[in-house]
């Protein structure tokens, strides 16, 4: 996805650096590409591509779905 | 190639230069350490668009001219205990460097 944005010139990697640095301090231990999805969420988020709501209501449908797998 | 930057630079190897000691709000590609320091110009390292500029989604254009500074690490640091000859060199853009005062350290 992030590919996608910068292949088709949407995003660049300067705009997720912003959004990585200006996560709250108390989530800098937290790994590296937990920070990175959650700087990838602000940036769609701002950017008006989707939502956070977006994103974490079709998380929570994958996750259902895939546990109610037998 | 470097994107055409919109003046001529101001700096060459060799010339001695001060790190602005400015807090501006916002995405600012400098570290807090070397604000108010001074180095020499190690290299000119060409025009990029500018990256705090380009964290906001913007153009960065015009090009800066960026430049590779050689600082004293006993300059940086209050108590600096490595050799006195170590040295730090950091990439810092035009916009941030001014000619140093004669008797800045």
């Amino acid at each position: 996805m992030v590919g996608a944005l910068r292949a088709q010139g949407l995003s660049r990697v300067d705009e997720l650096r912003r959004h990585i640095e200006d996560l709250a301090p108390q989530g800098y231990d937290r790994p590296y590409f937990e920070r990175w999805a959650e700087a990838f969420c602000d940036l769609l988020e701002e950017k008006g591509f989707t939502s956070r709501a977006e994103i974490e209501a079709r998380m929570a449908a994958m996750k259902a779905e895939i546990e109610a797998r037998p | 190639m470097s994107p055409a930057a919109a003046s001529p630079r101001r700096f060459e190897s060799g010339d001695r230069v001060t790190v602005a000691y400015t807090h501006p709000p916002g995405h600012r590609r400098i570290p807090y350490y070397i604000r108010g320091k001074s180095g020499l110009v190690e290299r000119y390292c060409g025009a990029f668009p500018n990256p705090e500029e380009l964290a906001y989604g913007f153009d960065g254009l015009p090009a800066r001219h960026l430049y590779r500074v050689r600082f004293q690490q006993i300059d940086i640091w209050p108590v600096y205990d490595g050799k006195a000859h170590n040295t730090l060199d950091l990439e810092v853009y035009e916009h941030r460097l001014s000619p140093a005062k004669e008797d800045a350290s």
